[in-house]
């Protein structure tokens, strides 16, 4: 009966419904922007590799003291480069598989048969972890000898930056040189021939590197390292990489790190901060998409006044006819639900659309990869929106529905 | 439509011992034209249930409030009525005899005084109880129909039932039943603006019928209608037996061929109250 009293007055409740329709439109673009930004971090930073390794350094004073937040971790000044000794000490921590030094080498890397170069970071591998990154290789195979000038490079490197299937880059040479200036050795020296590629995927954020056997990747930060901030000879390094045995030992692991004097930086860590980063964010958002939504409010609340108005005659009659005060407020209240509902949807549908065309948009104009979506419409936030749409229409009919319910039967019978 | 005015009128057989009492409350001087061999005027309060008595009022009475005068639209209105009735209550307009057909059918409360519905009064009922009063035990019959405009002729008649919340199969029967008994089967689906006065007075008539309440409250019933279109409803009202009518009109003629018993109403004052 709600909608066909609705259907009664087309241009009125679509006029409504519109205002409702711009709020939720507004607050699903929103939120769902950032959902989909967040989705994006996420997925970059979230993989079962990455969920098993953590960031160690040193840090100067008293054991245990101080958290380290993610976003300092890198230049706090109350860091200390880590020794050969740092890394045995860690070894000797129980739940930890294996560690290795980082080497956080960035240097400029010429692909054979590729014009130009790009500035990419490089890693070494320790024998033991060999097996790890061989489990991931999505082309080429491991090196046969660790003194064999060979790399892994990961997939996003040749995707995003040269521009390479897996299989065409297996063979080609790297060249490799300072990361500021050219510097005058044997082309030899710092070549290295790709013999297999990585699946980025497969190691989230840390996914994003070159990988040499570890020996020779420290005679090439020793002799190729320009940085004064970073440590670049053998034996001191920024930070180690821990692999844990267990994932989900991450938060005891990390205790006892950081109760031998380290700082620890796991992805479930940075997770949680970017997680809280964007809940702000989308709360943020929901909130100025929400104005809409109120404003509209007004609009129904005006609405449905004057519907009461109008059918004040009806509503003497469904009480003639032993309508109770409260079948007639619950009629109103459906008639603004009814409302909500329409709008709601309608909004659902114009921001989910609006969102996806600007994903278009944004593709087309930055070129990025497809898998990348900006916009992300989740179930919660479909349903959230639509829900508090309606909540909002029914909190906008209460005071109109409650004026018709109150409404004296003779009065209104009496209303020509 | 067939006359069925008179032959409803020969039914009505035992209302000789009706019980009666027209009384005023504020002066009680009040000229009241009895018919004296009907009616026994009683001390009000001590009036005993009848046995057949359906609806009782004892010292009516309703007062409207405008600003700074107080209009007394029923002052002092003692009466009773029988189950299975039929009595037309006349006066001119503003005479009371609209808020008399409100305050017992439980869509308006009383000044002062007292509505008893089978001894029991209608005071003590919360406004839901009221509502129930109505949805239950009267049916109301307009003059301008009131039908709601947006639902057919079918879904009009069911409205008492989907107020009741009765399941829509048998709405829909029991509606069906009463657009055929009105003759109105042709008519179901169309709207109150597709149909004449006569038409829009049937559907309200089947409304006001189709959860069988005992009291048939009728407001003008024939006020907007041609002769000939008020003849085919007031034949239609008289054909129902049993049940209580009372129907208000200004015309003396109407209320002597339709009722029995008239009950003539000036400024708010019963003045005289017949049989025949």
């Amino acid at each position: 009966m709600a909608w066909a009293n609705l259907a009664r007055r087309k241009g009125r409740t679509a006029l409504t419904a519109a205002g409702v329709l711009v709020g939720v439109a507004s607050l699903v673009l929103m939120v769902s922007l950032g959902l989909g930004l967040q989705r994006q971090a996420v997925q970059l930073i979230e993989t079962d590799e990455s969920m098993r390794t953590m960031t160690v350094r040193r840090v100067k004073n008293e054991p245990g003291k101080k958290k380290v937040s993610p976003f300092n971790f890198a230049f706090d000044a109350q860091m200390l480069p880590m020794t050969d000794k740092d890394l045995d000490e860690i070894r000797g921590i129980p739940g930890i598989a294996s560690v290795r030094p980082e080497l956080n080498l960035f240097l400029r890397v010429a692909v054979e048969g590729k014009e130009g170069s790009v500035v990419y970071p490089l890693e070494g591998i320790g024998a033991d972890e060999e097996a790890r990154y061989a489990k991931h290789l999505v082309a080429g195979s491991l090196w046969t000898d660790r003194n064999e000038k060979a790399c892994l490079v990961p997939t996003a490197f040749l995707e995003l930056r040269v521009n390479l299937k897996p299989e065409e880059a297996i063979g080609r040479k790297l060249t490799i040189t300072g990361f500021l200036q050219e510097e005058n050795e044997s082309a030899e020296d710092s070549t290295f021939a790709v013999v297999g590629v990585v699946d980025t995927e497969a190691f989230g954020f840390k996914g994003r590197q070159i990988y040499l056997p570890m020996e020779q990747a420290l005679t090439l930060r020793e002799r190729k390292a320009v940085s004064p901030l970073l440590p670049s000879k053998r034996g001191s390094y920024l930070s180690a990489e821990v692999r844990l045995a267990d994932s989900r030992q991450s938060e005891e692991v990390a205790k006892r790190l950081r109760n031998s004097g380290f700082a620890t930086l796991s992805a479930m860590e940075l997770l949680k901060q970017i997680n809280l980063l964007f809940l702000v964010l989308e709360g943020f958002m929901a909130c100025v998409g929400a104005i809409g939504l109120v404003v509209s409010l007004f609009g129904i609340a005006n609405t449905m006044a004057m519907a009461v108005l109008e059918r004040t005659r009806e509503i003497g009659i469904m009480k003639a006819l032993g309508a109770r005060n409260k079948d007639i407020g619950r009629l109103f209240l459906a008639e603004a639900a009814a409302i909500g509902i329409l709008g709601g949807l309608t909004g659902l549908a114009v921001g989910t659309l609006i969102g996806k065309l600007l994903n278009m948009i944004a593709h087309a104009a930055f070129d990025l990869p497809p898998s990348v979506s900006l916009f992300h419409v989740s179930l919660w936030l479909a349903a959230g929106s639509v829900v508090f749409s309606v909540f909002v229409s029914v909190v906008a009919g209460w005071l109109p529905a409650r004026r018709a319910a109150r409404m004296e039967p003779v009065a209104a019978v009496r209303f020509e | 439509m067939k006359m069925k005015a008179k032959a409803a009128r020969r039914r009505r057989g035992t209302r000789a011992s009706s019980v009666m009492a027209a009384r005023s409350l504020t002066d009680g001087s009040a000229v009241h034209k009895r018919n004296s061999s009907f009616c026994a005027g009683l001390k009000h309060g001590t009036i005993a249930p009848h046995m057949n008595e359906l609806v009782r009022t004892d010292r009516l009475a309703r007062r409207y409030v405008m600003g700074e005068s107080v209009l007394s639209a029923l002052d002092g209105v003692t009466l009773s009525f029988e189950a299975g009735e039929i009595a037309a209550i006349i006066g001119r307009s503003g005479s009371g005899k609209s808020t008399l057909l409100q305050l017992l059918g439980g869509l308006d409360r009383p000044t002062s005084g007292e509505v008893y519905v089978r001894g029991r009064r209608l005071a003590e009922s919360s406004e839901d109880e009221l509502a129930l009063y109505r949805r239950q035990d009267v049916g109301f019959i307009f003059q301008f129909f009131n039908l709601v405009p947006t639902l057919t002729a079918l879904q009009n008649i069911e409205l008492p039932l989907t107020l009741a919340g009765i399941p829509g199969a048998e709405r829909r029967r029991r509606a069906s039943e009463l657009l055929e008994r009105t003759g109105l089967q042709g008519r179901r689906d169309h709207r109150p603006a597709q149909l004449s006065g006569g038409e829009q007075q049937r559907v309200a008539i089947a409304r006001a019928l189709v959860h069988e309440p005992p009291l048939l409250l009728a407001d003008e019933p024939t006020g907007n209608l041609d002769s000939r279109t008020a003849a085919e409803i007031l034949g239609l009202l008289g054909g129902l037996a049993g049940k209580t009518i009372l129907i208000v009109t200004h015309d003396r003629g109407l209320a002597d061929t339709f009722a029995k018993r008239t009950i003539e109403l000036v400024d708010g004052k019963v003045v005289s109250d017949q049989r025949r």
